[in-house]
């Protein structure tokens, strides 16, 4: 059976659960998504590196007293492959039962 | 659990929509207006529509700035925004009533006083806008708390 919504890149756990958290927002910081996942701040790189390289995260840079900020949000074919897997999950769930 | 790239079996995809409901609801959470937001926000524009409708204008800049800056504090603290759901049509309406009714209440306030003496009306207008807008921040926290439960279920 081929999924064919399916997106791989997406389905890895931590980059699913960044999909996921991102979708009902406009802009997270960085450091809310990796205190929600609980990983390491090089972990969370890596993850939303691979995301922004296929063009389905983009991020902004802020600064406030100093800091630097970053802030994540989905792009249009961010938000279009994670709806697209999210049906395709229901499906194999659907089908499968 | 997965047999190849694009083969994955039921349990697994169960699991996906399940931490995928997880981390929706937690991404709501953070976006959660808190009372005190809706509270000092009611009050800011409350006092802002007191103070314009008594023709005082000394401290209008000072209540705006307080305004950017407590709505700056609650993005900046809660380290996200929320999604703009709304159409672009529907959030011109939206500017467009609010300005209207901002200073309909404004020249309502001006006039009482004015023209018919009443040095009350625009301290009893004022705390009227608090209050409306005040219960306006709490059906919006309430919608947040249905979609919320909405992602459990």
């Amino acid at each position: 059976m081929k999924n064919s919504n399916f997106d791989t890149i997406i389905h890895a756990p931590n980059r699913l659960q960044i999909c996921a958290l991102l979708s009902p927002l406009g802009q997270v910081e960085f450091r809310v998504i990796r205190d929600e996942l609980s990983v390491s701040d090089s972990v969370l790189s890596k993850h939303i590196k691979q995301l922004e390289d296929v063009g389905y995260v983009k991020q902004r840079k802020s600064k406030v007293n100093g800091r630097e900020r970053r802030w994540f949000h989905l792009t249009n074919t961010g938000r279009k492959a994670f709806e697209l897997h999210v049906e395709e999950l229901k499906r194999i769930v659907s089908e499968l039962q | 659990m997965t047999n190849d790239k694009n083969h994955i079996k039921s349990k697994e995809a169960q699991e996906a929509l399940d931490s995928i409901k997880e981390m929706e609801r937690a991404g709501l959470k953070r976006v959660l207006p808190p009372i005190w937001f809706g509270a000092t926000l009611a009050l800011l524009v409350g006092t802002l529509i007191a103070l314009v409708g008594a023709g005082i204008r000394t401290y209008n800049w000072l209540i705006i700035i307080l305004m950017a800056v407590t709505i700056i504090y609650q993005n900046l603290s809660a380290g996200a925004t929320e999604r703009l759901i709304l159409s672009t049509r529907t959030v011109i309406t939206l500017i467009i009533c609010s300005v209207a009714s901002f200073f309909l209440l404004v020249i309502t306030a001006q006039k009482l006083k004015d023209t018919f003496g009443f040095d009350w009306a625009p301290i009893v207008i004022g705390a009227l806008a608090a209050v409306v807008f005040f219960i306006i921040t709490i059906i919006a926290r309430n919608s947040y708390f249905s979609r919320i439960y909405k992602q459990k279920n």
